[in-house]
């Protein structure tokens, strides 16, 4: 089969201080489920692949066509929190499925990586190596990343992982109501930039231009 | 939501007028076409003619996606015989994310042969005045609207001289984004521009009104048995797999009719979705006296 597929990987903070919220996560999750899968368009050319972390990280699916998938487990609290070991384990997937997608004839588009925490990393060591083996220019498959944060979150920390964009909950907002609407957020992009992919010359990933909730951190100028 | 109708309900055409799947079934292109809001892009836009020994074909067609959304048309595509010494042709792919992209591509294709037929009948050689027509199409799609970047389209013209010699038939084709161009000679489709491929496919291209010159230029014959290919990218880019290459070289060994040309340029294969567009024009070998 030869096509044109653009990758998402999420790649969520599954540490116990989400545990009031990850109802909320789930649902939003299984609500992106079903508006993609019935998308004839949309679930031909993307790709949906979720990884949870905390002290480890795991591959909760594959990465697949979401109208093929006919449940989407959903996260589960644990402890710590490892950017290190999200970051490693998503460069790996990212390497092997791009590799065989392409070496199925595919044309693929660049990955995106949706990145969402809640708190602060609890890496005994750096996790700044990992980050940069993952947006490393030199792998042929650098993703681009969008970074959300929401609650204890730290903006700085957040604002260095998206390459493309960084957000950051609203102050005030409750927690379940910001993963809600990042849900929606990533909901919209995997459609509209799946129902652009192919159509259109210019950039691939689309994003909403506002996501509720959440406010866009940009680097600021020195 | 946009549901999808069951197997049973599929729509469109069928029997001999169903395109051919070629790879995996493309679900969307099954489901009923939907109107754009308003109106203003047919659906497709159709030309076909011989002039001399050149048979010409030309189609700008809606893809699944567009017809599966109710969006209208963003590809144009033109045909303009300039007396009896050239013959203009132009495809576009409006690639602004606005619904109006379209326009620019129409704009831009009217433009350019417009420029062409005024600007060729006087001109001492035809390769130094075709790219002029991009500056003079880029200023018609500024005319367009007070949101002209809505309105980017890629732009690719050709300009084949009607006169042979033995090589054949003198062609010039000027290039702004990533609209291709091919020969199809023994069954094989030629790029005549760098098409170098990428790790992850890239899809920022330049486009009009922004730049007003062509990226690049090239010039050849067409001898006879070849035919000359203008597409965009929702050909171009299934195109560059074999089976899809194979099904068209072998469709357009010949010139077939004009709806069977339309028949053939809309193939089904899983994601390629976008609009369709080509010119293609046949330098047929011409029958020997007796």
């Amino acid at each position: 089969m030869s096509e044109q597929i653009l990758p998402f990987y999420v790649v969520c903070d599954e540490s116990y201080s989400m545990e009031p919220y990850i109802d909320s996560l789930n649902q939003g999750l299984t609500e992106l489920h079903k508006a993609i899968g019935v998308d004839a368009i949309v679930a031909d050319k993307t790709r949906f692949c979720l990884i949870g972390f905390s002290g480890t990280a795991d591959v909760l699916l594959p990465l697949s066509d979401l109208s093929e998938v006919t449940e989407l487990n959903g996260l589960t609290a644990k402890s710590a929190t490892s950017y290190a070991r999200a970051f490693e384990l998503v460069r790996d997937v990212i390497d092997r499925d791009v590799a065989a997608l392409k070496r199925d004839g595919n044309l693929v588009y660049r990955p995106a990586v949706f990145f969402l925490s809640d708190g602060q990393p609890t890496d005994d060591t750096p996790w700044e190596p990992a980050y940069r083996r993952l947006v490393d220019q030199t792998w042929k498959f650098h993703p681009n990343i969008i970074a959300f944060g929401i609650g204890d979150a730290d903006p700085d920390t957040i604002r260095r992982i998206g390459t493309l964009k960084s957000f950051m909950s609203d102050e005030g907002i409750s927690p379940g109501l910001a993963l809600h609407e990042f849900a929606r957020a990533l909901t919209k992009s995997i459609v509209r930039s799946g129902t652009a992919l192919g159509n259109e010359n210019e950039v691939t990933l689309q994003l909403p231009e506002k996501i509720p909730g959440f406010t866009e951190i940009r680097v600021e100028a020195i | 939501m946009r549901e999808l109708t069951s197997d049973a309900e599929r729509w469109g055409d069928s029997g001999a007028f169903e395109p051919r799947t070629v790879g995996a079934r493309l679900r969307a292109a099954e489901q009923p076409w939907r109107f754009p809001p308003s109106w203003g892009m047919s659906d497709t836009m159709l030309e076909a003619g011989r002039i001399g020994e050149v048979e010409v074909r030309a189609a700008a067609t809606r893809g699944p996606s567009h017809r599966f959304y109710g969006e209208p048309r963003q590809d144009a595509v033109g045909v303009c015989p300039i007396g009896d010494r050239y013959l203009a042709v132009a495809v576009a792919d409006g690639v602004g994310s606005a619904p109006k992209s379209g326009l620019g591509a129409s704009t831009a294709v009217t433009e350019a042969l417009r420029f062409l037929a005024r600007a060729l009948p006087d001109a001492p050689e035809a390769a130094g005045t075709l790219p002029g027509c991009f500056a003079s199409a880029a200023e018609a799609v500024l005319y367009q609207g007070p949101e002209p970047a809505e309105l980017s389209t890629t732009l690719t013209v050709a300009v084949l001289g009607l006169t042979p010699t033995t090589e054949g038939y003198a062609f010039h084709i000027a290039q702004l984004g990533d609209s291709p161009a091919y020969i199809l000679s023994d069954g094989v489709f030629r790029h005549l521009f760098d098409a170098s491929e990428t790790a992850v496919h890239n899809a920022a291209v330049h486009s009009l009104p922004a730049h007003t010159q062509p990226d690049a230029t090239v010039s050849g014959h067409l001898a006879a048995g070849e035919a000359l290919v203008l597409a965009t990218d929702g050909l171009g880019n299934p195109l560059g797999f074999t089976e899809v290459s194979e099904y068209l070289a072998d469709a357009w060994r010949t010139p077939p009719g004009p709806i069977e040309f339309l028949y053939q340029l809309q193939f089904r294969r899983r994601t390629f979705d976008d609009d369709r567009s080509a010119v293609v024009l046949w330098a047929t070998e011409a029958v020997e006296a007796l």
